[in-house]
């Protein structure tokens, strides 16, 4: 397929309407799947704050788990009848979230020093923002809240929830788990700007704010992760 | 500007006679007047088709939205009620050719329908599985018009078409462009291939075709669907923010979405135009267009340059 003779408009093939109307129909077709999204999340933001023993991973498997439930429910089942890129994008998930598992719950991070140094800033309030306010966005756009997008179970909470994550821990590969959370920040801020949502500026600005965060130090000459 | 009174019927049967030079008929000539909308032959056929279609790009991919689906049924409803005939989906619209299909089904597949769809695929073998599994969505033993998609394999495809057109699986075969891509190869595909339909952009702001592929569609007796009428809603929403021009009443239009439509439909060369739209009352303006008066060339000359002022 000749992908270079298509514009960004024909990649998403619905309207506003729609795609709200799909969370909608979604939270209650999966329901209580949200509520256990969330759950995770928030057990997610505790144990992020613990730095011992198998508690260290314990956020990053949970967020594994919601990344493949993401990729094989919601973007293969759900969104891509509505628009066939969704399903690389579901499958970009489920490798999400095998990567995370292996590369940041299994044995590499076990005995690595720098794994364990965190920096909770920037990152912890990544996190919150994905947590609780991303959420509520939806609410600005007259949208019910039974069609809210929360982590777990919709793309871009569990996304940016993340990249927050990414952002309290070193390690080698971080570079590599980075790559499709910050793909999806992009591809969703131009899904959301084709349909004129209004905040469409917040995954783009995600993007910005974590490499600025990782470049930084090298930048300033100072290491702030450090 | 002249309303002649003719029956749909007349109306076949005129079109029959003069096909093969429908693309000298004027349009304010080929007026029904007796609650039916305006047609125009396809040159290849015959067969009246009216001159205001619908699109689902978009306005149909609503998935298992039942609420929406609803509403759905309800525009095609009204297309119907209007004379509609001409549907056109695709494969790459998501879910629309299944949400046509099921509000086909709910309306008990009224009678007028023109069924319009595309094959969308780089492989040629998986077109026809493509092809079959359109039937199945839409509900139909076999299709009015099937088209090569953004001309995707166009060589590949179009043999399969040709030799579906022979059997009988299809009625009419055809290609299509959007968003005035590709001209130079659809000129040469218009030139050479044996096609009963051509679709491509034309609006009162995209005027391009008018140079080359709208006089080589009539040359050769192609009909021409023209699709984005309102250039996705960008192109009405810049012009209704203006009062409706004088002139717009000489045409019978009140309002700009039918102004917009007469332009496009008022072109010898073009059959049909296909906006989309997910709500009734559109339907029933842009179905509005297929009725009264339209523009003669002068007055054609005279709304591009005034939408172009605005």
């Amino acid at each position: 397929m000749d992908l270079l003779s298509y514009s960004l408009v024909d990649l998403i093939p619905f309207s506003r309407e729609t795609y709200f109307r799909l969370f909608e129909r979604y939270n209650i077709g999966v329901w209580p799947a949200p509520i256990i999204g969330l759950a995770m999340g928030l057990t997610a933001l505790f144990t992020a704050r613990r730095a011992d023993g198998w508690v260290l991973r314990a956020p990053f498997l949970l967020t594994a788990a919601c990344w493949i439930w993401v990729g094989w429910v919601f973007q293969i089942h759900w969104y891509a009848p509505l628009s066939w890129p969704g399903i690389y994008f579901g499958m970009g998930f489920v490798l999400q979230g095998v990567l995370m598992a292996v590369v940041l719950g299994w044995g590499p991070i076990l005995g690595s020093p720098e794994a364990t140094d965190r920096n909770h800033g920037p990152g912890l309030w990544i996190l919150l923002f994905a947590l609780a306010l991303q959420p509520l966005l939806g609410l600005l756009s007259g949208r019910p809240w039974y069609g809210l997008e929360v982590f777990g179970s919709a793309p871009d909470p569990t996304a940016l929830a993340t990249l927050g994550l990414l952002l309290m821990i070193r390690h080698p590969l971080r570079w590599l788990l980075s790559i499709i959370p910050l793909a999806w920040c992009l591809i969703s801020g131009a899904t959301l700007w084709v349909l004129s949502v209004p905040t469409w500026p917040v995954m783009p600005l995600a993007v910005v704010l974590y490499l600025g965060v990782i470049v930084w130090p090298w930048v300033s000459g100072r290491s702030q992760l450090e | 500007m002249d309303r002649s009174c003719v029956s749909s019927r007349r109306a076949f049967l005129a079109a029959l006679a003069v096909a093969p030079l429908s693309f000298l008929v004027q349009p304010d000539k080929a007026w029904a007047a007796d609650g039916q909308p305006i047609t125009k032959p396809i040159p290849s056929t015959g067969e009246p088709l009216p001159v205001v279609g619908m699109g689902t790009w978009i306005s149909f991919n609503v998935g298992g939205d039942p609420v929406a689906r609803d509403a759905r049924t309800d525009v095609l409803r009204a297309f119907f009620a209007a004379g509609g005939g001409m549907i056109d989906s695709s494969p790459m619209y998501g879910t629309a050719e299944a949400v046509v299909g099921s509000c086909l089904a709910r309306l008990d597949r009224p009678e007028g329908l023109f069924s319009a769809t595309k094959v969308w695929t780089s492989s040629t073998a998986e077109g026809l599985e493509q092809i079959a599994t359109s039937e199945r969505l839409w509900g139909l033993q076999r299709l009015d018009l099937l088209q090569v998609h953004n001309l995707l394999n166009w060589q590949g495809h179009l043999q399969t078409l040709s030799a579906m057109k022979a059997d009988g699986t299809v009625r009419t075969i055809g290609v299509t462009t959007s968003h005035g891509r590709r001209h130079a190869e659809l000129a040469q595909i218009l030139e050479t291939q044996p096609i009963d339909f051509v679709q491509l952009t034309y609006n009162i702001a995209d005027r391009d075709v008018e140079a080359r592929l709208l006089p080589l569609a009539a040359e050769r007796g192609i009909a021409v669907i023209a699709n984005r009428p309102f250039q996705g809603g960008s192109l009405i929403d810049r012009v209704k923010r203006h009062p409706l021009p004088g002139w717009a009443r000489e045409i019978d239009c009140t309002d700009w979405s039918q102004v917009l439509l007469k332009f496009i439909v008022s072109h010898p060369a073009v059959t049909c135009a296909i906006p989309a739209t997910s709500r009734v009352d559109h339907m029933e303006q842009n179905m509005a267009a297929a009725r009264g008066d339209m523009p003669d060339a002068a007055l054609r000359r005279r709304m591009a340059a005034d939408v172009a002022a605005l």
